[in-house]
């Protein structure tokens, strides 16, 4: 009786322990979070800005970006990432923290929060996916380079006040779809104009920013990209997850 | 004939005498009662770690790249391999139980008073050998938990004044967890703590032997230094038992139950870990330190910086401390917890304490801040004015999970220096080497980052000085700068040293 008196403390305090016994190795996932705003400042708002602007990645409250892409398409990204790049999976299929209900969540509250009608200013909207769009040229992309970029990102040994875009380093970190992104919205929030207002009185087309991309895409390190240089849709994930080991392909 | 021969050894090995003055020697009947039992467990299960570190280290490799697959072959392919690994565990578990009963039960019945100083002092050596036994050992499964435990284990180090960085040295084998570490703890845990143990062991006993095991404390009766010893002697004169065959009886019923219960959770709950490989840059799992170290690392996770050094070094020390003089300043006087609600409470209270901590410490997340990544995001005036490059830089540094230990603007984890100002205290040079080959607590990124991705890293980074303070300047470092080649050599030979030195 004693005995057993004295031996029930002790099991109760290592019963609690007994998780320990076990290896997991896995970590909590708080899969029930469903809340958009909530989602978003915990996955996205590192990157991407408090509010989706005014980060150091690409804007996404931008009526005019959301214009341009399709709900699937943002799917498409948040779930395999940006093989190459910063952007991580997000996808548990892909190694990620967040399920599939979490990831539509996501899109449905980007889309819903942030989405609004846009004035054209009678331009055509070019095409976003870089598979889609019309292959481009890398001579005529330098033209286009000069003509369009050069005064803000420079050229050679003049730098621009932007800061240069043709940096090799800068350019093995960025991917095609990121790079035909930005010169078709820009980054207002960081006051670079979009594929209509560069040049006055100039409305860049489709395949000029074809040939920009293929252009930039030229001057990236030897060996540095990356699958989905073609589509964004077939990223063949090797990645495990957010912040594992992604080696470049030398 | 039989007798002949005793008496022929005895008269040689004094066996007799042995037995006398060891077990049988006299104790205060009362003193055999179901209180007195833990002491003897807990030596029981040192003895059961002895024997099942014996045979764990004969297929245990510790190298860096076979220590977690030797976890592995033990778990998976050698028969029972995972029961001798589980036995281990949980021996290790009861006994830091054990030995905390014992404890309690000491320091609630007075036997740490006049003239048991010593038994005490020397049993406070065994706690903390004990408590080093538990670090180590959870290092030699070397898997992330125990990267993470030494990781953080040395940041509490590398915070002692003066010599931190060399005592961080000389625990890790080298300015990083690597190939060194593991062979220094393992040598820690296999050969020199346990010798330690084995002879602070001796002398505990021989000073429960000549001292004689405290009496069951009588509420109203204070010891004297000038009269306990008299009375001592006519305790054990009235009412002494010899300890064999008479006292020991529930100290074997006891140690059969703890026996039981080890081979028993062994078998239900299995060894601990290995978890994943150890791998610096994975910051997202959720590694967590053996649950008697729990309470420590919620401290550390839930204080306000500034308290964290007090809290880390401060505190330990006057607890030891006030554990080695314990038996000084409160020698004599009533030994009966009835009569000493102080006692009492105090033990009630660091319990509740640490009980609550472990609880944290087990529920909540604890630092690094786990989704500082991609959470926190980079401040509007860090990202002005900045380069493409530099840009991506801050998006590596957030893919990365620098932000889970280093803060910007006061956000993000506190693990390391925050960063807002970091290129007013290094160069380029020094942020590569950094980055690349960790130091400190900070891990080793090597080879996990491209190149490409630290140069982006380092743009970023050397942005990050406040406009009236400019950056630091390379003449500062003239050994670096003298050549022209430094950055290709820095990169070269930081990539080279962390492969060599670290796990696949
Ligand atoms: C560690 C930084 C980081 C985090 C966290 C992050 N992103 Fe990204 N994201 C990036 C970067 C960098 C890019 C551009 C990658 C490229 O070069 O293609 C990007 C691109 C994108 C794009 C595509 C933009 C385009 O080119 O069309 C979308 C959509 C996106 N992210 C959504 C999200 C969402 C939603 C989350 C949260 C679930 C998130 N990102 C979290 C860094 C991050
Ligand atoms: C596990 C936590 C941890 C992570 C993750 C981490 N660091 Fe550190 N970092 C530290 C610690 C701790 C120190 C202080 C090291 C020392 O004592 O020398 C440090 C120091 C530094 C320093 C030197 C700062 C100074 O003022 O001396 C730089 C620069 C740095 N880290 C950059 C990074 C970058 C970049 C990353 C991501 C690639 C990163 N750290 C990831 C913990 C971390």
């Amino acid at each position: 009786m004693k005995a057993a008196a004295a031996a029930l403390p002790l099991i109760a305090l290592l019963g609690f322990n007994s998780g320990c016994g076990k290896p997991t190795g896995q970590a909590k996932q708080p899969e029930a979070v469903m809340d958009f705003h909530q989602l978003f400042s915990e996955n996205c708002s590192a990157c991407h800005g408090v509010s989706g602007q005014k980060g150091a990645g690409p804007r996404l409250n931008d009526p005019l970006y959301l214009a341009l892409v399709t709900k699937q398409d943002l799917y498409n990204v948040i779930e395999k990432g940006r093989p190459g790049t910063p952007m991580p999976a997000f996808a548990q299929s892909s190694g990620g923290p967040l399920a599939e209900k979490q990831i539509q969540a996501i899109v449905d509250g980007i889309e819903k929060d942030w989405a609004k009608p846009v004035n054209l200013q009678g331009a055509a909207l070019p095409v976003y996916s870089i598979a889609k769009a019309p292959q481009g040229d890398a001579k005529r992309g330098q033209a286009q380079y000069m003509r369009n970029c050069m005064m803000c990102h420079g050229f050679g040994s003049f730098k621009g006040m932007a800061g240069p875009i043709t940096d090799p380093n800068y350019l093995a970190l960025a991917s095609d779809q990121y790079l035909r992104t930005t010169a078709i919205v820009g980054r207002i929030d960081w006051g670079m104009p979009d594929w209509r207002h560069r040049i006055p009185g100039h409305v860049m087309n489709d395949q000029d920013i074809s040939d920009v991309v293929a252009w930039l895409a030229s001057q990236r390190p030897k060996g540095y990209m990356m699958a989905e240089n073609q589509s964004t849709n077939n990223s063949s994930s090797n990645r495990s997850g957010p912040g594992s080991e992604r080696e470049p392909k030398q | 004939m039989l007798r002949s021969v005793y008496n022929w050894l005895d008269k040689r090995l004094y066996l007799t005498k042995l037995f006398q003055s060891t077990a049988g020697h006299h104790v205060p009947a009362n003193s055999g009662s179901w209180f007195y039992v833990f002491g003897s467990a807990t030596l029981l299960c040192f003895i059961l770690q002895i024997v099942t570190g014996t045979l764990l280290a004969l297929v245990y490799v510790p190298s860096t790249n076979e220590a977690w697959k030797s976890l592995q072959y033990l778990n998976h392919v050698q028969y029972l391999g995972w029961y001798l690994r589980a036995l281990h565990n949980w021996g290790s578990n009861f006994m830091v139980a054990l030995m905390t009963l014992h404890m309690v039960q000491v320091f609630l019945f007075g036997a740490y008073k006049y003239p048991r100083e010593l038994t005490w002092v020397s049993g406070v050596f065994l706690l903390v050998a004990t408590l080093a036994m538990a670090f180590t050992g959870q290092v030699m499964r070397f898997d992330e938990d125990a990267y993470w435990g030494l990781g953080i284990g040395a940041s509490i180090t590398g915070r002692v004044p003066f010599i931190g960085d060399r005592l961080v040295h000389l625990l890790l084998g080298g300015p990083i967890i690597a190939g060194e570490t593991l062979s220094r703890f393992f040598a820690l845990h296999v050969f020199v703590i346990p010798a330690i143990i084995i002879g602070i062991v001796g002398m505990h006993l021989r000073l429960v032997l000549t001292k004689g095991i405290n009496e069951y404390p009588v509420p109203g009766k204070p010891v004297r230094r000038d009269t306990y010893d008299g009375e001592y002697e006519k305790i054990i004169e009235k009412q002494g038992v010899p300890f064999v065959p008479d006292a020991i009886g529930k100290d074997l019923i006891f140690a059969a139950l703890v026996l039981v219960l080890i081979l028993a959770f062994s078998a239900i709950f299995g060894p601990a870990g290995p978890s994943g490989p150890p791998d610096p840059t994975r910051v997202d799992t959720v590694p967590r330190p053996d649950f008697y170290f729990l309470s420590v690392f919620a401290a550390l996770a839930l204080l306000p910086d500034w308290m964290e050094t007090i809290v880390l070094f401060v505190m330990p020390v006057l607890m030891v401390g006030f554990l080695f003089i314990l038996p000084f300043i409160s020698g004599t006087g009533e030994k009966s917890a009835r009569k000493r609600p102080v006692a009492v409470l105090s033990v009630i209270t660091i319990f509740l304490v640490l009980g609550t901590l472990t609880y944290m410490g087990d529920t909540a997340p604890w630092s690094p801040k786990m989704n500082a990544w991609s959470g926190q995001s980079v401040p509007v005036d860090l990202l002005q004015h900045r380069t493409p490059l530099e840009m991506r830089g801050a998006l590596v540094l957030q893919n990365k999970q620098c932000r889970n230990c280093h803060s910007l603007e006061g956000h993000g984890g506190q693990r390391g220096p925050a960063l807002d100002d970091v290129a007013t205290r290094l160069t380029r040079d020094q942020l590569i080497r950094q980055v690349i080959q960790g130091g400190g607590n900070m891990p080793a990124y090597g080879k996990n980052l491209s190149p490409a991705e630290v140069d982006a890293l380092v743009a970023y980074m050397l942005t990050l000085h406040p406009p009236s303070h400019p950056p630091a300047r390379d003449s500062a470092q003239p050994q670096i700068s003298g050549n022209p080649n430094a950055k290709e050599r820095g990169v070269g030979e930081a990539v080279r040293k962390s492969m060599t030195g670290k796990s696949q």
